[in-house]
């Protein structure tokens, strides 16, 4: 049921200045109807997905709804954004097929929008009460004369209290309940699956070369529009090689994940097209893939093991089915850190449950977050993007999509090629 | 102009006026370009008859691009050695006929593409300006006295005097090859040029640009010839050098040292020096030794045992990823338009045989031997597995070159495994030394497609691979390896029937066994270092102790014990002898062995040790005769060895001595083990 999708380059963090997450939304929206000229008028829903951009302006508080308005669609039709953490943008697709399914709405354009480098710094908490403490002081209703003390003491504390913001990236990158960071966790996995440095540090060459490979083949030109003039993922390191990867220092004294083999801070927005089968045939609309609510599933795990969220989302998958994973052609996980793709892989391997493999010739066939970044809600729709476009381009029939959820989840979703 | 007849050269007039072009070409059938007694009397022609007519510029060149000139022809060299009667004559002449060149009137240049050897860059070095072209194949160098010989067309008096005698030295010498970028910080080529305009030079109108090209080259003199005794200097610390490094085996670099040293002089007092080392150097029986292996290692490059068209295997798979399982997956991958699988259980030794590829592909970039591009493109080709299971271009395999520990079950385990997976017809070899071919293949359903294939460590420098096919093996499966093994760039040794060890090991073993037998059972303990001397001075690349410690005394006992086992009646019984009990003593590994090691070298003896092993020589130093006596008693061994090795008809004498020269280093100056006896 879906019929297209495109997405922006993924750009590191900072590549563009003062970028919001509507504009950069709105370049594949913009695309799409230019390619759909019905979609216009067919659309009556918009799905979105974000996490971290919907506090300052433009973006507001509803970013779908912000998008909807900005690109000129009907102000009656619904727009939503949900928020699973880094499963968000397969949730909005999969949210979109329920939907569908169910027969609410014919025709829902999913846009899965992230730009990590507007991320906002905050207040804390003591530092709030302070701000709040003046603002209420200088609201009295008294004489100038009166008020002025309390005013100036209030004011000189809040001049003199620190004023360290606290960077939301970090906290969104924190776990709230275990307090450990995401690359703390991950270590902690590489530890318990005796994953060493070594073959992280494999792992990541290996996404490197195979997105630059990709890039260089013009393969990932199929889902990608230029957004300013850029019109390919810049996150790719052209000329790593294992040297460089092993001589860099690991975040935590002791532990084994790099910036080289975790996922990069990144930009991007996709835009995808979640339509009825009916309504496509209609319009004259390609199928590009399709999927189904029910060959999916959402796992969850202690937040301890974070990146082991998709095996338990697998399995809830498969176990259900006679199919396996070695029934899949094409599987796309997120490649948060190589540690947790690697460990997720020695868990299919060594538990022997008959769920099969999560063979590395099947995984990421065209680079993973490492090399393309990880901008967190957008990643989700690029997997579905990236998996579709691959199944069509290699005529595979069935491919698979998950990603692992901070907090302790997993998303998973199967997908079948669509003509 | 036109009455020349010309065999080896082409003689042609450019569209522009007054400008000639003379270019060398051997026939389409060589692959190199040699300069022959009859191209340079044919170049004589040519410049007399330019002496009544001549053009405004000359240049020289080669029909090929591959190739300027490889040097004079190695068979003529050979025949004046064998009958160097009228050598001098020969070399007059052509001292005559270059001198005609230098004294042109007219400007000759000398356009250089790939390589340029020996008495090619001696030709290039007498014309008066030389246009290199910028490509990684460009080479320029004077090898000469790799065969015993030194430059004789002048190449030590022109050299010294165009780059400094310390470059010079390190060229002629040391026998270092240049690459273009190096020639030109060097100041031996005027002028780098690519390929595109190496073309269009041909079109140039040097009528008008005449004066920008040939202004007058300042060479760059270093700071210490140029003082008073600075040259004199500079020659005896490279007497030195030279002595420490070929411990006096070789006259060669000496005598071309000495003709170096002479070209402070005038140029024709200089020149009737060096022809005299000339002559000097080719009456050795070191230069016809090594002349002589030069033609058996030809023709051991070019042996093929089957005529039928053989198809080139092109993806080879690795198994182990140790030292010998990288290097040999690095000489695969730099052979033409191989796909390299490389698999390993442990991740740390992919990840170091990763690594290692990387950075050597890295540094051939920066030193100019490979374009970038093709680095990439060579990284490209290879694939890395790790794990218990097989990537599935196991599956597409043409060949799989097994690597792993010498450990019959393991190799055993892994045979089985490897035939489930790879496609029916895929070659599998095995890279053993110490255990029996068709013992591996026992367990094999197709031992057709099965032979051994040992590599030399470390696998992307040694020169030698042995070949042996067990008694199932398909010919033409040997044809095939023997392909791949050339396209590799080396030099194969088939031989006709297996053994353990097959031929390098089991002689080196002998070699190294009979060293520790006779050190330990000596009644007067005879000092092991002043052996290890002893065997360099006649000619092994290292003595044996020190071949032990680079080996590691684990690996070394493990195999000696393997081959013991082998060859109970002529391998001494060494039980008593526990060498690999400690392990901070295990040899270059640990930095600890017979020697002290540091950086890679030996630094002092390790006394120690000695005493441990109880083999400490009682006496500091032992008497000359002793030593020699137990040097001659361990060569008899090896000759009795090698020589069995020739009476069960498993390889041709020329074959057993080639391969113990290329693979054990021994004795390339007295022509091997056997030859040397012989003669």
């Amino acid at each position: 049921m879906i019929v297209d999708g495109v997405r922006t380059p993924f750009l590191k963090a900072g590549t563009i200045p003062d970028l919001s997450a509507s504009e950069m939304a709105l370049t594949p929206v913009g695309e799409l109807f230019k390619r759909y000229p019905k979609l216009k008028e067919s659309c009556d829903c918009v799905v979105g997905a974000n996490i971290g951009n919907q506090v300052l302006h433009p973006d507001g508080s509803n970013l779908a709804r912000v998008i909807l308005l900005k690109a000129g669609l009907d102000p009656r039709i619904p727009a939503w954004t949900v928020n699973i953490n880094c499963g968000s943008g397969l949730h909005a697709v999969l949210d979109a097929v329920k939907n569908v399914e169910l027969g609410l709405y014919k025709c829902i354009l999913v846009v899965a929008s992230e730009v990590m480098s507007d991320y906002v710094a905050v207040y804390n908490r003591q530092q709030r009460a302070q701000f709040a403490k003046l603002y209420e002081v200088s609201r009295k209703k008294a004489p100038m004369w009166r008020r002025l003390p309390s005013l100036m003491k209030e004011w000189t504390k809040m001049k003199m209290m620190p004023h360290k913001p606290e960077w939301s990236i970090k906290i969104g990158l924190t776990d709230p309940v275990c307090k450990l960071g995401m690359d703390e966790i991950a270590d902690q996995i590489a530890e318990e699956y005796k994953i060493s440095r070594e073959e992280q540090d494999l792992f990541a060459l290996e996404s490197q070369r195979r997105a630059k490979a990709a890039t260089l083949s013009g393969r990932l030109k199929h889902e990608i529009v230029p957004f300013r003039g850029i019109d390919q993922d810049n996150g790719i390191r052209f000329d790593q090689n294992l040297s460089a990867l092993s001589k860099l220092r690991p975040l935590h004294k002791g532990g084994t994940v790099t910036p080289g083999n975790s996922s990069q801070i990144t930009d991007g927005a996709v835009a995808l097209m979640v339509v009825n089968e009916e309504l496509a045939k209609k319009n004259g609309w390609p199928l590009l893939a399709t999927m189904y609510s029910r060959f999916s599933s959402i796992g969850g795990c202690v937040p301890e093991r974070m990146g082991l969220g998709p095996v338990q989302a697998i399995k809830q998958i498969f176990s259900h089915d006679w199919s396996t994973l070695d029934d899949i052609d094409v599987i796309e996980t997120n490649e948060a850190f190589a540690a947790v793709v690697l460990a997720q892989q020695k868990e299919f391997e060594l538990v022997k449950d008959n769920f099969g493999r999560l063979s590395p010739e099947k995984v990421n066939r065209n680079g993973g977050a490492i090399a393309l970044g990880h901008p967190i809600s957008a990643s989700g729709a690029r997997l579905v993007l990236t998996c579709a476009k691959e199944l069509e381009l290699t005529g595979a029939t069935s491919g698979l999509v998950t990603l692992c959820v901070g907090g302790g989840q997993g998303v998973a979703a199967c997908l079948e090629r669509g003509e | 102009m036109e009455d020349l007849k010309l065999t080896k050269w082409q003689y042609r007039t450019s569209i522009r006026e007054g400008l000639r072009i003379l270019s060398l070409d051997c026939g389409p059938e060589a692959k190199q370009n040699t300069l022959s007694k009859q191209a340079l009397e044919e170049l004589n022609q040519v410049l007399d008859v330019n002496l009544t007519d001549h053009p405004r510029v000359m240049v020289i060149r080669s029909s090929k691009f591959e190739s300027f000139c490889a040097g004079m022809d190695v068979d003529e060299i050979r025949e004046i050695v064998n009958d160097p009667s009228n050598l001098k004559q020969l070399l007059n002449r052509a001292h005559e006929i270059l001198m005609k060149i230098r004294q042109a009137p007219y400007p000759i240049i000398a356009l250089i593409a790939g390589e340029c050897l020996g008495g090619g860059l001696e030709l290039a070095m007498a014309c008066h300006y030389r246009f290199v072209i910028d490509h990684p194949k460009t080479r320029l160098g004077l090898p000469e006295t790799q065969l015993g010989i030194i430059p004789g067309f002048g190449g030590t008096q022109i050299l010294p005097r165009l780059v400094g005698m310390q470059n010079a030295i390190k060229v002629i010498v040391g026998g270092k090859k240049l690459s273009a970028k190096e020639a030109k910080q060097y100041g031996l080529a005027d002028s780098l040029v690519d390929k595109w305009e190496a073309l269009a030079i041909e079109e140039l109108d040097f009528g008008t640009v005449i004066l920008d090209f040939f202004l007058p080259v300042k060479r760059k003199v270093s700071f210490l010839e140029r003082l008073p005794f600075g040259k004199k200097l500079v020659c005896s610390m490279a007497r030195k050098a030279t002595l420490k490094a070929t411990k006096g085996v070789y006259p060669a670099p000496l005598l071309a040292l000495e003709a170096v040293c002479a070209s402070s002089k005038s140029l024709s007092r200089g020149l009737n020096e060096e022809s005299d080392l000339f002559v000097k150097a080719a009456n050795t029986p070191e230069a016809k030794n090594l002349i002589d292996l030069f033609f058996v290692r030809k023709d051991a490059r070019k042996a093929t045992p089957l005529e039928a068209k053989v198809y080139p295997l092109d993806v080879v798979g690795v198994i182990g990823a140790g030292v010998m399982g990288s290097t040999i997956a690095y000489a695969a991958l730099t052979a033409h338009n191989k796909q390299v699988y490389l698999h390993d259980t442990y991740v740390p030794s992919i990840h170091k045989a990763v690594r290692f590829i990387e950075d050597e592909l890295a540094r051939e970039v920066k030193k100019g031997k490979m374009i970038k591009g093709v680095a990439e493109e060579t990284r490209n080709r290879l694939t890395v597995g790790y794990g218990e299971t097989f990537h599935s271009l196991l599956s597409r395999c043409d060949i799989v070159i097994e690597a792993i520990v010498e450990d019959m079950a393991e190799k055993h385990k892994l045979f089985t495994k490897l035939e489930e997976l790879t496609r029916p017809g895929a070659i599998l070899v095995s890279n053993t030394s110490s255990l029996l071919p068709s013992e591996i293949a026992s367990v094999l359903l197709h031992p057709e497609n099965f032979c051994a294939m040992h590599f030399f460590n470390p696998a992307h420098k040694m020169d030698l691979v042995e070949i042996a096919g067990i008694k199932q093996t398909n010919p033409e499966i040997i044809a095939k390896v023997l392909n791949l093994t050339r396209a590799m760039g080396k030099t194969p040794v088939v031989l006709n029937k297996e053994c353990v060890g097959l031929l390098v090991n089991r002689v080196m073993t002998q070699y190294l066994m009979q060293s520790i037998f006779n050190v330990s059972y000596w009644p007067s303990r005879p000092n092991l270092w002043m052996l290890d001397q002893a065997f360099e001075m006649c000619g092994m690349m290292m003595g044996p102790f020190k071949t032990l410690d680079l080996i590691g005394f684990d690996t070394g006992a493990h195999v000696m014990k393997m081959m013991q086992a082998a060859y109970p009646k002529s391998l001494p019984d060494l039980k008593d002898f526990k060498i690999a009990d400690d392990k901070s003593t295990l040899g270059t590994k640990t930095g600890k062995g017979f020697y002290i090691w540091k950086n890679g070298k030996p630094v002092k003896p390790n006394y120690e040790f000695a005493k441990r092993l109880d083999i400490m020589p009682k006496k500091k130093h032992s008497l000359h005769g002793e030593i020699v006596a137990i040097r001659e008693t361990i060569l008899s061994k090896m000759w009795l060895e090698a020589m069995d090795i020739y009476e069960n008809g498993i390889a041709s004498i020329d074959m057993i001595d080639l391969s113990l020269i290329l693979g054990g280093g021994m004795m390339p100056n007295r022509r091997g083990v056997i030859g040397r006896a012989e003669h």
